[in-house]
């Protein structure tokens, strides 16, 4: 792999990462989106911080979206998650 | 080191401190008697909640960002950059927990109110998040 394509393939890893966190395990991949772009951050840090962000808002949104979904599947059952 | 930080690393600190505090306080009361508290949920000590260990979570991203804090002096860029990365993480596990009380609660709303520990928590959290942008946005 050449040094040039590195920056690219931090760029997608990080933006494929962050679209997956929206809808499945939020921490884990917003997780990897936030190190991907972090390491973007490192080579053009003009861009890093754009990906930076767009990978902590994906995670938070994502937390958001998890948590309503899994309250409204639990909604049903009895008590506060007993 | 805590004077070796950037203004966001001490904001996370902070907020690591009022998270971690607040994990002992009362979050929710639960059939109109009981007081929970982050602990108490953890713990399993007011009975069968379903994947108690994850609220550990909850305390372990405070802890992670008064450890980051007091440890690593964030006085460069990308070490200000790279702590922040670290503590964006820690508080997007911890903070998905307190979302999850949350909507739990708001979703019962007829048996289950939210108390001042949750509220503090979640001022913490918010800290937490404000505290990574300030430090990826910061031109020191």
């Amino acid at each position: 792999m050449s040094e040039s394509s590195r920056p690219t393939l931090f760029i997608v890893g990080s933006i494929i990462c962050s679209l997956i966190a929206l809808i499945f395990l939020p921490p884990v991949f917003g997780g990897a989106a936030l190190i991907l772009a972090y390491h973007v951050y490192k080579q053009n840090e003009h861009a890093g911080r754009i990906y930076l962000t767009v990978a902590a808002g994906a995670l938070l949104v994502g937390n958001v979206i998890l948590a309503i979904f899994a309250a409204s599947q639990s909604v049903s059952s009895y008590g506060f998650g007993y | 080191m805590f004077n070796r930080q950037s203004k966001g690393g001490k904001l996370g600190t902070i907020a690591g401190i009022v998270v971690t505090v607040a994990f002992f306080l009362p979050w929710v009361k639960a059939c109109g008697t009981l007081n929970v508290s982050g602990y108490d949920l953890a713990n399993k000590s007011t009975g069968m909640v379903q994947d108690a260990w994850l609220y550990w979570f909850a305390l372990f991203a405070g802890l992670c960002c008064i450890a980051l804090g007091f440890l690593v002096a964030t006085d460069t860029p990308l070490v200000r950059v790279r702590m922040a990365v670290v503590r964006m993480i820690a508080g997007g596990i911890g903070s998905l927990v307190i979302l999850g009380v949350w909507a739990a609660a708001l979703a019962r709303r007829e048996m289950v109110s939210v108390l001042i520990g949750l509220w503090i928590v979640t001022f913490g959290y918010i800290g937490i998040v404000v505290s990574f942008f300030m430090d990826i946005w910061s031109e020191e």
